[in-house]
Order: C-alpha cells, then structure tokens, then sequence
C-alpha cells in the first residue's frame, strides 16, 4: 500500500512548490519529489523583441535577483553584438554586482537560511525566524543588517537609476560613469560591508561552529551528497561572480571540465520527468543514471558551496583565510555537505564586500569613457554571471536587425533541481520511519530545500507571503490519516 | 511624513498579474499631482522601502486563490491578512515584513488598505490582461478611486481643523 505525504507551501500563487513523499507499506519512504509550477512561455514572449530590449525585460523574470538577469543579459548583448566594453565599464559592472551579492547573501544569512542554525533546527516554528536570530544576535545587530541593506540599496540606486529593475547595462558597456562623490560612499560602505561580513563569519563561528550538535548535524549522512560542482573562475580559477569560464570538478575535487559559456550546449543537457515541470539538468558525457549521486551520476551542484569547490583560491585575503579555515574545519574540497552552503554564503558575502572596496581603490573606476557603440551585425550570444542562487545563462539568437528569433536561459535553481529533489529523497528516506511524522521531521527535510536557497516560479511577489507548510497523511483510500500544519 | 501612495504591485509581463500595474497608471492619470504612485514587482521586505515614510497606503495586487471567481475584488486592510514566518525571500509576505520594520523602528503607514483582485492567469509570460480579468479593470479603479478621494478629503479637513 502507497500512502502520500504531501508538504505543500500554499503561497500568493496557488501551486508554487510542494513536496509530496510516499510511503510504503511499512510506512517508509519509497520516493519523495520536489515539484514546481511552471512560469509559460518566454522564449515565446521574447520572439520577435529587438535584442536590446532583453536586459529590461528579462529583470522582470525574477522580483528576487534581477540584477543578475540584468547583468547576465548584458553580457549576451556584448557576445552577440560582438563588442568588448572598454575596461572602466566592466569593472563598474562588476562593482555593481559585487555590491548586489553582499546584500542578496548577507539578507539570506540573517531572515532566512540562518535562523535554521541560530535558532536551532529543532526550535518551534514561533522562534525559527529572523526574531529568533535577533534573540541571539540582540536588535542592534539586527538594525545593522536593514542599515547596510538600505546603503548598498541606495548606492546600486544612484549607479542604475533603481535597484530593481536597472537601466544600467548596455552591450558594449554601461549607460553612465561614476562620480568622485559615488566612490568615496562606496569606499564607505564596502569598509563596513567586510566589518559586517567578518562578524556574521564570527557569529556563525560562536553559534553554530562550536555547537557539536550542529556541527554533527552539518557533517551528517542525511544531508551529504557526493556530486559533480560547477562555477565560474577566473583565469587562475579563482572565484568570479562576474566573468571568466565555467569550470567542473567531479566527487573527488578534480576539474572534469573547463569551458567558455558558449559551449554550454556541448557539456549540459537536461533530463525531463513526467511528474515535473522542471527540467533537471545534468553533464551529458557523465549521463542522467536518476536521482543518484556518486562519480558515474551527471548530477552535478552550483552557488556558493559549488562555487568554493569549482575555485582554488579566493582573490581577496580575508575571504580566502575563512575559506582555508572551512575546507579545514569539514574536512577537505570538495565538501559534499548541502548545509555548509550556508557557510559558503557567508564567505561570498565577505569576498562580495572586499571586492567592492578593491574595485573602489581602483583608479580606472573614475575613468569617464564606459562604452563602446557596437558596429557588427549580431547573430547569435551567450552571456553567464554566478547569481546569488547558482550559474545564470542567457543565449538569444537574432536575424540581422537584432530581433531575437530564440531565446533560451538557464536559471540557477534548475542546475540545482536534481540535487535538491535527491537530497529531499535522502532526508525523507532517513527521517521517516514506519510512518512516523511531526513538525520536527518536516522541518529536517525542509533544511535541505533551503540550504539552496532556491528560486522557484520567479517573476513573483507575494502580497499575504503565506507559507502554510502542510504534511498530509494519506492512507490508499484517500482517507486522511494525519494533518500537519506549520501556522 | 508624506501623505499617500498609491502601490501597484504586480508584473505586467505576466499576464494577469499586472492588474496590480494596470489600475496603478488609470490612477496616475486621475490622481497625479495629488498623491504619490508607485509600480513594483517586489515582494516582501522590499516593499518597506516603498511604503516607509507614508502616513496611508493603499496597495493594489492580484490573487489567485481558486477560491473565489476570477475578477471577483477583495478590499482589505492589512492587518486583517494572517502572520507567516517565512523560509525564503521568495515567500516573504508583506504582513511579516511590517512586523519586521515594527521591531526595528522603521516608520510605517498608520493604515495600509488592499485591493486584491482574483485572477485567472499569472504565469504565462505575456502582455496585457485575460478577457475576465480585463473586465473588471474599471471597478478596481473605481473602488480604489473612491478610497484615496475618502482619504484626500479626510486629510483636507483634518488640515482645516
């Protein structure tokens, strides 16, 4: 007898992701999966649109990171209009994205992926949120994170005219230079943002590093999964949120693959189910042997763990003695441990800040000429940055005026789609036993979810934001066994 | 303190739920010059920066409970809708981040007022609205016309007295 469990967050938008696990006859689990609704139609939307509208259109995909559709837009425009920002121009940009990954990851540690740690995994429902952290924390470190939130804020809105939804990037550069002024506050706040940073890496460090139930719980079976990582690196394939080429490392840490973005199409291929809309990327050469992980599965992982993995060395000092210390601490790279994304995130954060105060000190920074008009016929172009939630890829092609014929993206949560739905399936399978289920268990299978802080049916904004988290309990009949309800 | 905003929420690239959008810009033509209007297609915790500072907002937004018939009006205030503690920025909802800028000292609306529409279809990528949901265009209008002209005669007077 199958019974199903379902764990279905009922949002603004009826639909948006759910969980549903199933029992077997002993009451143990014989499958789990993650499933997603559906955004339709955008290659559609996008046909026929002249290209250069797609960074504007294509921020609107996602009311969480449209900078990095922005920005990865940006790039696809430069690639397919043939033209090479001049060097002030790229720097800018990749100041502007450093200061959006510091605030994205720094806003994800305190309201939403930490309070799992701070607070504890097994606290209530009541204490697992950012009151729970601030209990820890005190207010003043809570006011700290709106404070620098509003500065980068008000910085990125000075640089592209908002923060959300930029009119910032263009092909061949950006639509304007900085002033002495802009810099100065910038130098400001990216001396505070590395301060910030180096405390949450304290904090996390007192709170949960030294918590041997914590740490145990980090480095458990249930949330360990031996996969191939993906990231962007530099050219001595050093972390980069903004440039460079993707780089594969398989289970044992050793690169498999090194490749520009535009050969994306040679080494990635994706994997449809029929009971998902989401299609689960995975490495073609390797194959798509199911929801399995280990050397010989195309399963492979990207953001913040992936990208550290996939790096050998982080640019900036201070990021790269904490990442020295994590690999030590967990026991080697890679580390296959879904929930030290966390701490991996914490890193960027610290990366992200010290990247805006060196791009900050960088004269050229300050030099007016920010674009080249682009002369070529376009054709075809791929653009790639690392959004806060994994490797982002746009791809348009276009006829000779630059109206976009296909349209195709990568978001970052797909990569991380098959991953995600094992772990669940492994967390599921190890906590649920001969039937039993409680909020506790629920919450130790939704840690794994979040630790990838995924983005699912972008494009939203959710008016009463409800979360109603529900387990239900069927028996073969559709008879109701067990309600669980987390408000 | 400024006096009112008008917040349109929603995409308007994805069909029905740019309603929210749609009634914002009819509004701006009547009310322009007289309160603030804003459009947006951020959630949660951004949307204290937008209401911050206001001393009544009203927010207009689309729904999709599959509850109620598609274009049928909910009007609201936003204290009636239920606290959830969110997971992810993704389901941050307005009512938990007024909690959070409560706690924080941040200054906020003495009311916030919702017009919510029911919506048909909010996930496919597309410009302009349903038939259904296109219809009831001129009521939202009208409903939200009525409450901000109740609030700009009520904050005349208040400055008479």
């Amino acid at each position: 007898m199958t019974r199903r469990i379902t764990i279905d967050p009922i949002t603004r938008l009826e639909g948006h992701g759910k969980i549903e696990i199933f029992l077997n006859d002993e009451g143990n689990v014989e499958n789990a999966y993650l499933q997603v609704p559906e955004l339709r139609g955008f290659e559609k939307f996008a046909v026929g649109r002249p290209a250069e509208e797609m960074p504007r259109i294509t921020q609107r995909i996602c009311g969480v990171c449209p900078t990095a559709h922005h920005m990865a837009s940006t790039k696809c425009l430069d690639d397919l209009f043939k033209v090479d920002p001049p060097q002030a121009a790229k720097k800018i940009r990749e100041l502007f994205y450093s200061i959006f990954m510091f605030e994205d990851h720094t806003l994800h540690f305190y309201f939403l992926g930490g309070p799992d740690f701070v607070v504890g995994p097994k606290a209530s429902k009541e204490e697992r949120n950012i009151f729970g952290v601030l209990g820890k924390v005190g207010l003043e470190v809570g006011q700290k994170v709106i404070g620098i939130r509003k500065k980068t804020r008000d910085i990125m809105t000075e640089m592209a005219g908002k923060v959300i939804h930029p009119v910032f990037g263009l092909p061949g550069g950006i639509s304007k230079p900085l002033t002495k002024e802009l810099v100065k506050t910038i130098k400001e706040v990216a001396r505070e943002g590395v301060e910030f940073s180096l405390f949450s890496l304290k904090f996390f460090d007192d709170l949960v590093l030294k918590n041997k139930e914590y740490l145990d719980l980090i480095k458990s079976d249930i949330y360990t999964n031996r996969t191939y990582f993906m990231g962007l690196v530099d050219e001595k394939n050093s972390l980069n949120f903004y440039d460079g080429k993707l780089r594969v490392v398989d289970p044992e840490g050793k690169e498999y693959l090194k490749f520009p973005v535009k050969e994306y199409l040679k080494y990635i291929d994706e994997h449809v189910e029929p009971w998902s809309y989401i299609k689960f990327l995975f490495l073609k050469d390797v194959g798509w042997k199911g929801f399995v992980d280990g050397k010989d599965s195309g399963i492979y992982r990207v953001a913040p763990l992936a990208r550290l993995n996939v790096s050998d060395a982080i640019e900036t000092p201070r990021a790269h003695e904490e990442y020295d210390r994590m690999y030590k601490t967990l026991g080697g790279k890679p580390s296959h441990l879904t929930l030290a994304f966390h701490w991996a995130r914490l890193i960027e954060a610290l990366y992200a800040a010290e990247n805006m105060e060196r791009l900050a000190n960088d004269p050229e920074i300050l030099h007016p000429n920010v674009r080249k008009i682009p002369t070529a016929t376009p054709e075809e172009g791929v653009g790639v940055v690392e959004a806060p939630r994994g490797t982002l890829i746009h791809h348009y092609k276009t006829d000779k005026r630059g109206i976009i014929e296909e349209a195709n993206l990568i978001v970052a949560t797909q990569n991380n789609s098959a991953a995600i739905n094992m772990g669940i399936q492994k967390a599921a399978k190890a906590l649920i036993k001969e039937g039993k289920v409680d909020e506790g268990i629920l919450n130790l299978i939704e840690i794994t979810f979040r630790a990838y802080d995924p983005c699912h049916g972008c494009g939203t904004h959710l008016l009463p934001g409800h979360v109603p988290l529900e387990i239900n309990v069927y028996k073969k009949s559709g008879d109701l066994l067990h309600s669980f309800r987390n408000h | 303190m400024d006096e009112i905003l008008l917040l349109g929420l929603g995409n308007e690239i994805l069909k029905d739920d740019g309603i929210g959008i749609y009634a914002a810009r009819c509004l701006k033509e009547i009310f322009a010059g007289r309160i603030e209007i804003r459009e947006s297609a951020e959630s949660g915790l951004h949307l204290i920066d937008h209401i911050s500072g206001y001393r009544k907002v009203l927010i207009i937004d689309s729904i999709k409970t599959e509850r109620l018939k598609v274009g049928e009006i909910l009007s609201f205030d936003i204290e009636e809708l239920p606290q959830v503690f969110s997971f992810t920025p993704h389901y941050v909802g307005l009512p938990f981040s007024l909690t959070i800028a409560r706690r924080f000292g941040i200054q906020l609306p003495e009311e916030i007022r919702v017009i919510a529409i029911e919506v048909e279809d909010p996930y496919t990528f597309q410009e302009g609205l349903s038939l259904r949901v296109n219809k009831t265009l001129p009521e939202v209008v009208e409903r939200a016309g009525e409450v901000l002209e109740s609030w700009l005669s009520h904050s005349r007077c208040a400055h008479i007295s």
